[in-house]
Parts: C-alpha cells; structure tokens; sequence
C-alpha cells in the first residue's frame, strides 16, 4: 500500500491517470451521450465545429464527429488493452521459459525474439489483418502478435538476474519445488518491471490500431479514431476538424497511459525506471 | 589473449552478418508462404487478388504455375528457389512482376528512412545529452514534455498536421509527391525540388524517432554522470567540456545505438504511413494501394523486401556499436 | 630536499571540519569536528567501519561530495589551499595537481572506453604548461607506468581497463594520480576490492612512492592489519567523529577508546592454542572426490572460449563437527567448490559421497532429501534473502516443503530467531528492516531450521564490518558444538580461517596446494603458495601472526548489538 501512497504524490502520473479515467468515462457514457450511432448523418455535410449542435463540427456525410471521437475511445482502450494483455502472455511466458531454463531452449526462442523485434512490425500488422480480414478479435491477435518481443526480453531479463539470486539458491537448497520457486520467488520479483511495460504496450497498441484503421484496415463495423482521421485525410483543406480532434484524442489517451506507466515505474522500480528511457 | 586487428575481426562479423541475412530472408519467405496457405480461401484465389478471383483461366494457370497440386514442401522449395532468384511473384492487378514494382519503389523509401533515422539520431542525441546535461533545469523539463508529447503523436496525424499548417495555412511547401511534375528542372534544381517535397515527410517521421532518442539519451547521460570514472575525472582536474567530450559522450552512446538498432524496424513502420500520407511514391504508397486492391503478392513482396532493409539497418547500428565499445570487438564483455 | 621548515609544514589539514546531510537522512551530518593533520612523507590512515564518514572526508578534500552535500563548518587546507574557497580553475589546478586520489573499485573507476595510456596522457595535459610536446608525454606516460611496476608499458598503454587485472588497473590509477607529482595523495580503500597478495604489493607501491617523493598519504581503510602495515599515524572515526587519534603505536597497542580497542579486539586471530584435535579414523560424512570443473565463457567470434579451471581434481573429507577452512584468493575456486557440493554447480567429474551415497547420481526426489542436510550461508546478505518474504516464511519454508505443518514450523522459526539473537518479532517482519549482520544471522536460521549435518558459509562474514564480523564468527562457533555441525568455511581471509577452522584446504586455481591443521598450516607452511598468503595478511608483523593469540584472543559473545 506504500506503493499507492507514493503513486498518489506522483504529479505527472496522477495527471496520467486523472486524464486517463476522463477517457474511460468518456468511452462508458458514449451510448448515453451520444444515442445517435456515430454512423448515423445528422447534419449537412461539413458542418464546421460548435454549428448545428455538433460540438466538433460533422463529416463529409453529415456524422457528428464528437460522436466518433467518443465511440473511438470505446475501439481503442479495448483494443490497447486486449492486445497488451495478449502480448503480456506470450512475452511472459517466453521470456521466463528462456530466462529459467537457458541453454539452448533460450538461444532458440531469442533468436526468435530477436527476429519478431527487428522485422518491421507495422508492415507485418498490416500482412497479418490483410491475410485474415480486419475484425475486433483478428486486429487485438495481431497487435499481441506483433509486441510481445520487449516483454520477453523483460521478463528473460529478469528471470536471469533472479534465478541465480541467492535466495532463489537458498529456497532451491530448502527443498522447494521449481514451480514454487517460480511462481513464489522470482515472479513476485519481476513483476513490477513487467506491469510497467505491459502499461506502456498499450499506448503502443492503441497507436499501432490507429495507424491500421488509417490505412483502412480496422473493423469496418467499429468506429475509430483512425479510420476518422484516414476520412479526413484527403479533405483536410475543407474540413481539418475532421482529422484534428479524432488525432487530439489519440494523442491525449496515449500521452496519458504513458504518464501514468512512468509514474508506476518510477514508484514500483525506481532502479529500472532510471536505466529505462 | 588471442586479438585479431579491429578491421579484421569486424570484417569477419560482418561476413557471419550476411550468413544470417539470408538465414532470415529464407525464415520470412517461409513465413509468407506459410501465410498464404494459412489465409481463409484457396491460395489461387488469395494469390489472384479479389479482381482476379472470378477469371477461372487465372485461377487455372496460378494453380499450374505455383504446383499447387503438388505437396505442400515441394512447393515450398520451388517458392524459396524463386525467391533466391529474386523473382517474388506476379501483380494481376498491375501486371507485372512484383520483383519490378518493389524495387523500382525502393529508392524513395531509402531516401525517407534513411533521411528520417540519421536526423532522428543525430538531433535525438544531441537534444538528449544537453538536456542530461542540465538536468532537473527548466530546459530539461521543456525537452522533457516535448518528447513525451511527440513520443504519444501517431505519425500520419502529425504528418497531416504538418500539412495543415504549412501547406493547407502558410502555403509553403508542397503538401504532396516527390517531385513537381511537368516541368523541366536542371539537376541541382530537381534535387532541391526533392528536398522541398522532402521536408514534410521527413519531419513528421523524425520527429518521434527523436523524441525517444533524445529520452534515452538524456537518460544514459545522467546515468553515466554517475559512474565512477567521471568522479576520477573531475579529481584528475578535468574541465567541464573535456569531462562531457572525453568521458561521457562514447559512453553514454552505447545503450542510445542499441536502442536505435532496434527500432529501425518501427522506423521503415512508421515510413509505410507517411508515405501513404504524403503520396510519397515509395514502398508505403505502393502497400496502400495494394491493401486497396488486395494485392496479395506485392504486400507479401514489400513485407520481405522492407524486412531486408530493416535488418541491413540494424547491422549497420551493429557495426557503429562495435566501433565505439571496445570491448564487443574484443568480445570480453 | 625541502627545507626543514617547510617539510613540516603539513600538507593537508583539517580543522573542525563537520559535513552536512541532506535533510530527511538518519543524522544531520556525516562527519562532525573532525581535525586532524597530514605531513609531507607520512601516511596517515583514517580508520573506521561503514557509516563512521571516513569516505565523506577524503571526497570533501577535493571538493568532489555528491550533490546536496556540502562543508557545514571548518577548513580543509589542501597543500595551502581550501577547496572550498578556490574558483574553478584554482580548484581544478588542486584536483590532479598539488593532490590526487584513488578509489576503491579500480575498474569502474578508469573509463572503458578509452585506452590507459590515453587516461593518464590526458592527466599530464591537464596539468603541465606550457604543454609538453606528445614525445614527451608518451616519455613520461612510459616512465611513470614502469614505476608503478606495470610489465611491458609499450603495450600496457594501449590496453583497455577491462583487459586489465584488478591490480594493475589500480596501478594504472596510481600512475595516473602520480602524474603531476602531488604533495598528497588521497586513497580511499585502494585495496579492498583485491587479493591480499595485491593488496600487499599494491600498499607496499603506495608506500615506496611515498617515501621517494616525500609525499603525505592519506589512506582511508575499515581494515587494522592495514593501518598497522603502513600508517605512520592514525585517526579512528565512529558515527562520523574522531574517537582517537595518534602514533600506530600509541592507538594500537596502548587504545584508550573503548571503542578502538574493540575495533582491534574484532580483529581475526588464530586461537592455534585451542585446536581440537579430531578423532580422524571415524568415518567421514562428507568425501570429495577428483571434483573436476572447467568454465568456458564464449568470446568474441572465431576466437577459442576462454577457458577457467575452477576444480583440478580436488579431494577431501569432513567429518562430523569439524570444521574445515577453505582459503584462496579471487578465481581459485572456493566458491565453486562449496556451489557443487550442493549441487547448484554441476560438477564436470569426480564424486561427492555424503552419508554413503553419491550426490552427484541422486536426481530430483532423492536430491532434495540429501540438500536437507546440506545447508549453505551466502556472502551477501542483501540478495539472500526475498525482499518479499517475512523473516518468519524464509525460516519456516524449508521444514514445510518437507511436510512440518505451518504453525510447527512457525513456532521453531521464532526460536531460531532467539537462538541466533533477535527476537522472536522479528517472524513478522520484512528483510529491508534489518542491518546486514542481523540479515547474515538470519540467513543462519533459515540455513539450520533444516538441521543440517553440513553447514557451508561462503565467505559468509566477508561483507560485515569487523565488530560485527566477530559477532557472527562466535556465533557460528557456538552453534557448531551445540548441533554437532560440520562445517566448510569458504574465506578469502586468512585471519578468519585461523580463528574458525580445525583444518585448512589452501586452494589456488582449482588445485589443492597445501591442506592440514590449522596450527600446522600457520605454522609451519609446506608450499611457497600459503607462505605468500600468509606473508601478506595485513599487520601480520605487527600483531604477531600466527602464533599471537593469547588473552585478547578470546572470542567475544554474541550479541545482538549488530
């Protein structure tokens, strides 16, 4: 609980999370706000912002671009979510496999690692929606897919510099057993640095979703900030409220989560936060 | 202490660097032909791309070319075959070879990139040491917001923000393309106008690079003012400069050029949709319009070709890392 | 020669000189009042345990104290000069100039990526004017390398630190503070990070420019072997005030703090005179045999791994409460050797019977059953025990992973606790709360809360200052005869292994070089090797080594004041 306490004199990661919980409001009471779906026209087209009763102004057809923005928060903070949780298991349980065990098994799945970190992973985001057709469930895999590699490397990390712990030693000479050892000593250990990253990955995930809807790969049934600010592109001398405030929200959300992660490394590791940047 | 010459043993490195390229292009191709197996449809289809699908004759010949009824390592093996031989397949849309189109976009994404990666690094690191520097000044703090605000920007956005601005507002650079068309420009005019059409894209790509270059930076170097050898330093009399230039610069570079090795593959990324922003003629551009078209062989073609930048990248980083540390060349870490 | 007059004149003095913490530390400041004097020529050792300020004065005499840090009150004259008042490039002119100084960890204190010779070029160029042409600073680069003792300067120069030993790399540190021949010369535990044997060399060097230049030395140790080596006078700090100060011989031999004779009384000693001569027909427990290990670290690409023998063959036996020392310095395998008894180092060959089977063919079950009656105590208190496991888990895990139930465990926890003396509250807390000689008694609990028939302390009271050190030794040599334990003591010191041990295994790169009783060993040393060892125990001629136990030999109780 010292850890909440030290959190809660943290000013940038309180303003983190602060800004962070407006947004997750903002997508809870989206339905309520906004009843009319944000696909729905409900004025002239290219209604500048704070005319018609449209707060940030409508879109080529007429959609209320406040609606989009709100509805995008929903696509976008489940999607960051999702993918970091789904990069967190497959980083976590590689990384600590070749941080426990060494040896070969560890040699192979870095080299691995290695490869999925140095291939582009936006171009192969992009190849894997294209291959098996953008939807919610297709773009969280594929997101997870492709950012698991620093969690591995993390979680490796860590496994290694504990597992030779003279306390892991003294628990091995005890008579515990490997699972207990694990699962009682090293990761308790290592998690910290883990749940920062891990909260760091959805600010990633959430810009990675974006840049995919931009490029008109995200789920065609879901609005998102993206796909706003790719409607908008080739309109933006007529109408920039359509590019500006979907992007403003993006930016918002992500500088939020990583305030917040920052602030979460820098009470839970203070000796990790200082090497990472 | 066996020690070969610095040249010589980085020489070597460099010949196991080009062994494991190939290691690695093979891996992807395999991986792409994997993919197009793994795709919903049958791989005629997938290969034939949405337009092509409902040509029967198409299909038939795709089938026959590809021996998609032979199995499934015979097939692999004549795809690597022809991968080796650089030849990456067939555009139906565009009607020609994959290999002709990848290619021929090539240059204008190297010229992006690499643009992009060596003003991220240069200013990232410069910006980030001066902001070490001064630590815990108000200098650091702007630099410090700065790149947290820019490292939270999605490219494209800040890319068509820039356009707003000084394109759509002030009207002084071209908001679009390589190069102004029709007309006739001698070469260092041509040059200049490919600079111009440069800015913009090059900016928007940099921008983030240089955000978190200049974090990491800014990081080491507080971190390496630290160490003990710069206390040896300061009791040696050292001044101020010679300190910063002599003792803490090289050491504080060495985790900023792993980092920016690693991120070279996020970089070509993030090229992918500025090109898509700013009609930059590239690789990006062509992925666009090949996601439009569901062009399958070009995305599969670009992934494959991008990788190989991104890895040839990254040995260069690799050999600027073992340049500056001593100790990876010896290999006594 | 200087004129009389200015030879006495000193080169460094302190007066009243108090340092201020930051506020919110434990005390307002880290040294208070403290004076003392350096003159040209001598060597004044400032001695004290961690927390007592000593490192805090010898950075503040060149200006060099960490941020928010700073002289509260008094002067410091450096060669005439106060740091405090000098501009910056007064200041820098002192710093490498009229005094320089060395630190402790010689390796991170060069930089890695630049060549020695390089480093101390640059200590010249700072300094000389007008500056000196590059055939001279490569001339003198060469020259003061050669004095330092370093072989093969030509080549040396163009070394990186970490191709380096760890004594030489001090050396390159000494070249390099001796560039611009300082009046002073400051040296911060110089030797602690090396073998004694370094250490000897390293101290006589110091000791040798000393008296070639005349310079002052001020040496800052924890260790009186060293201060009774080398000083000419000594100051004794506690808790940042000096307790005594004068002669080596008046502080040593005749203390009038307490404290400073308590200091002395910690310091190890052979109790040859009290040996307990072991039935040795009986049956060993324990039996090493022909135990073979080779290290290989990978190197760069193409060049052959480099190859460290860490066990050549090594035999020996235990027997029920003995205990055994094993004594070596870095890299000769002694760790290694206690790591692949409990098999957390696999051994490449031989054997290791214990209670008539081999350890080394048991697997999983069985292997867990025999580790329980190994146990081991770790060097460094602070990672050996979770940080995120109460004192009373760490204790009861082991007897519960073998089917005690909890509150069995518990309660036999807590009387561990007493019996190694904390108290029994202490189940409930976190290990960051505890000092690191509380931590090591700890570690001792958890370690016998199996009840082990072996015990094997590796290096287990090297990280502990000597007061608390002495706390631990005698606790251990209480609860071996209490639990009939047989012990393998792992130890860099010899002074420690004289005190403890029954017998002594000397090791050297993985090879046996002389084995025996302890009395036999120190006394009458068969191989060049353990003479050499014992020859550079520090104050080993001063206290009389090995054979000076006598009434102030007695080990103290254990207390709980650690």
């Amino acid at each position: 609980m010292d850890a909440v306490r030290s959190f809660l004199r943290h000013p940038s990661g309180m303003v983190g999370l602060v800004v962070l919980l407006i947004v997750v409001i903002v997508a809870i009471v989206a339905p309520v706000a906004f009843p009319v779906s944000p696909w729905e026209m409900v004025s002239a087209p290219f209604t500048p912002p704070g005319e018609d009763g449209l707060l940030l102004g409508g879109d080529t057809l007429g959609r209320d671009v406040a609606a989009g923005v709100a509805y995008g928060a929903r696509v976008s903070l489940v999607i960051g979510i999702a993918s970091a949780m789904a990069a967190m298991v497959i980083g976590v349980t590689i990384g600590a496999i070749s941080g426990y065990f060494g040896g070969k098994v560890d040699l192979v799945l870095m080299r691995m690692t290695e490869l999925f970190q140095t291939i582009p992973a936006f171009v192969l985001a992009i190849l894997l929606v294209a291959t098996f057709n953008p939807s919610l469930l297709t773009i969280i895999l594929t997101i997870g897919a492709v950012s698991w590699p620093p969690l591995a490397r993390l979680t490796r990390a860590e496994f290694l510099r504990l597992r030779n712990r003279e306390f892991v030693e003294a628990a091995l000479c005890q008579g515990e057993g490997t699972l207990r050892i694990v699962l009682g000593h090293i990761l308790p250990n290592a998690i910290s640095p883990i749940l920062v990253v891990t909260s760091l990955t959805v600010a990633t995930a959430i810009l990675l979703e974006s840049a995919l809807s931009f490029m008109g790969l995200g789920d065609p049934n879901l609005m998102s900030w993206g796909f706003m600010i790719g409607a908008g592109r080739t309109v933006i001398r007529n109408a920039w409220w359509m590019s500006v405030f979907p992007g403003l929200a993006i930016l918002i959300t992500v500088l939020a989560i990583n305030l917040f992660g920052e602030g979460l490394s820098d009470v839970l590791n203070p000796r990790v936060s200082r090497r990472r940047s | 202490m066996i020690r070969l010459g610095n040249a010589a043993t980085i020489g070597l490195m460099a010949l196991s660097r080009i062994a494991q390229l190939i290691a690695v292009i093979l891996l992807i191709a395999t991986f792409n032909f994997v993919l197009v197996r793994a795709a919903p449809g049958d791989p005629a289809q997938v290969m034939a791309g949405q337009s092509g699908a409902s040509d029967p004759k198409l299909l038939e010949d795709l089938r026959k070319e590809y021996g998609l009824d032979k199995p499934y390592v015979v097939q692999l093996a004549s795809y690597l075959g022809r991968v080796v031989k650089l030849d990456l397949g067939y555009s139906y849309r565009q009607r020609r070879p994959v290999a002709d189109l990848v290619l021929e976009r090539l240059p204008a994404t190297l010229l992006l990139t690499v643009t992009a990666f060596c003003l991220a690094l240069l200013i990232g690191t410069t910006l980030g040491a001066l902001a070490g520097l001064a630590a815990g000044t108000v200098l650091d703090t702007v630099f410090t917001v700065l790149s947290l605000v820019l490292y939270a920007t999605p490219v494209f956005w800040l890319g068509l923000m820039l356009v707003l601005v000084f394109s759509v507002t002030l009207g002084w650079l071209p908001p679009f393309g390589y190069e102004t068309i029709n007309v006739k420009l001698s070469p260092i005019e041509r040059a200049l106008d490919v600079a111009k059409h440069l800015i913009m894209p090059v900016t928007s790509l940099a921008a983030i690079y240089l955000a978190i270059y200049a974090r990491l930076m800014r990081s080491s170097i507080i971190e390496v003012a630290q160490q003990d050898f710069i206390k040896t330093a300061r009791a040696k009399g050292l001044t101020g400069p010679s300190i910063v230039f002599g003792h803490m610069l090289r050491n504080a570079l060495v985790p900023v050029v792993t980092v920016a090795g690693m991120q070279a593959g996020a970089l070509v990324g993030g090229a992918v949709v500025i090109e898509t922003v700013f009609a930059w003629p590239g690789l990006g551009r062509l992925t666009f319009d090949a996601l439009l078209q569901r062009d399958y062989p070009v995305l599969l073609g670009i992934f494959l070709i991008l990788s190989i930048v991104v890895i040839v990248l990254n040995l260069l980083t690799d050999l600027i890392y073992k340049l500056i540390d001593p100790r990876m060349t010896t290999g006594a870490a | 020669m200087r004129g009389t007059v200015q030879a006495m004149a000193p080169v460094l003095s302190v007066e009243n000189l108090s340092i201020a913490l930051p506020d919110g530390g434990d005390r307002p400041f880290a040294v208070e009042n403290v004076s003392f004097e350096v003159k040209p020529n001598e060597v004044v050792c400032l001695v004290g345990e961690s927390g007592s300020g000593k490192s805090m004065i010898a950075h503040a005499l060149l200006s060099l104290l960490p941020k928010g840090v700073a002289v509260a009150s008094g002067t410091v004259m450096v060669a005439g000069k106060n740091p405090v008042e000098l501009d910056r490039q007064a200041l820098r002119r002192l710093r490498g100039g009229d005094a320089a100084m060395i630190f402790q960890e010689p390796l991170s204190s060069l930089n890695p990526l630049k060549r020695v010779g390089k480093q101390i070029e640059e200590m010249i160029l700072t300094h000389q004017e007008p500056t000196p042409s590059a055939s001279e600073v490569y001339d003198r680069v060469q020259q003061l390398l050669t004095q330092v003792g370093l072989p093969n300067p030509k080549l040396l120069e163009k070394s990186y630190p970490f191709e380096l030993s760890g004594g030489q790399r001090q050396r390159v540190m000494i070249a390099m503070a001796m560039a611009n021949r300082p009046a002073l010369l400051i040296a911060d535990e110089p030797t602690t990070a090396l073998d004694v044997t370094t250490q000897r060399q390293i101290l006589g060097l110091i000791d040798d420019l000393r008296r070639d230049r005349g310079m002052g030395v001020l040496l800052i140790t924890h260790d009186f072997g060293v201060v009774a080596d080398v000083a000419d006078r000594v100051v004794v700090l506690r808790h940042g005030k000096v307790v005594e100060q004068g002669t080596v011989e008046e502080v040593l031999r005749h203390p009038k703090a307490d404290y400073t004779r308590e200091l002395i009384d910690a310091v190890p000693k052979a109790r040859l005179d009290q040996i307990n001569r072991k039935d040795v027909h009986s049956e060993p427990l324990l039996e090493v045999i022909g135990l073979q290990k080779t290290f290989r670290v990978k190197r760069g690409f193409l060049q052959p791994p480099r190859e460290v023998v860490a066990a050549d063959g090594i035999s020996l036996t235990l027997h029920e409460g003995e205990t055994l020392a094993v004594v070596g310095e870095s890299g000769s395998g002694k760790s290694t050797l206690g790591r692949m008894i409990l098999r957390l180092t696999e051994p490449d060959d031989g054997a290791i019977r214990f209670n008539g089977q081999d350890l080394r063919r048991l697997r999983g079950e069985a292997l867990r059953q025999a580790r329980k009656q190994l146990q081991i105590v770790f060097q460094d208190p602070f990672a050996s025990l979770d940080p995120r496991q109460k004192i009373g888990d760490a204790i009861a895990r082991g007897p519960m992973a073998f089917g005690t139930s909890r509150a069995e465990a518990m309660e036999q926890a807590k009387k561990l606790l007493m019996r190694v003396g904390l108290s029994a509250v202490a189940a409930d807390r976190y290990p960051h709360e505890f000092s690191g000689g509380q931590r090591q008694r700890i570690c001792i609990a958890r370690a016998l809360a199996l009840k082990p028939r072996v015990l094997i302390a590796d290096e287990a009271v090297s990280a502990l200052d000597v007061s608390v050190q002495a706390q631990v030794l005698a606790l251990l040599a209480e609860l071996r005869k209490e639990m009939k334990l047989a012990m393998v003591f792992i130890t860099h010191d010899l002074r420690i292994a004289a005190e403890i041990a029954d017998r002594v295994i000397v090791l050297q790169k993985g090879r046996i070089v002389e084995e025996g009783a302890t009395a036999d060993v120190f006394i009458a040393p068969q191989a060049t090797y353990t003479r050499d060892l014992l020859d550079a125990i520090p104050g080993r001629n001063f206290f009389d080594q090995p054979g000076f136990a006598n009434e102030t030999g007695k080990i103290p109780t254990a207390r709980m004041s650690s």
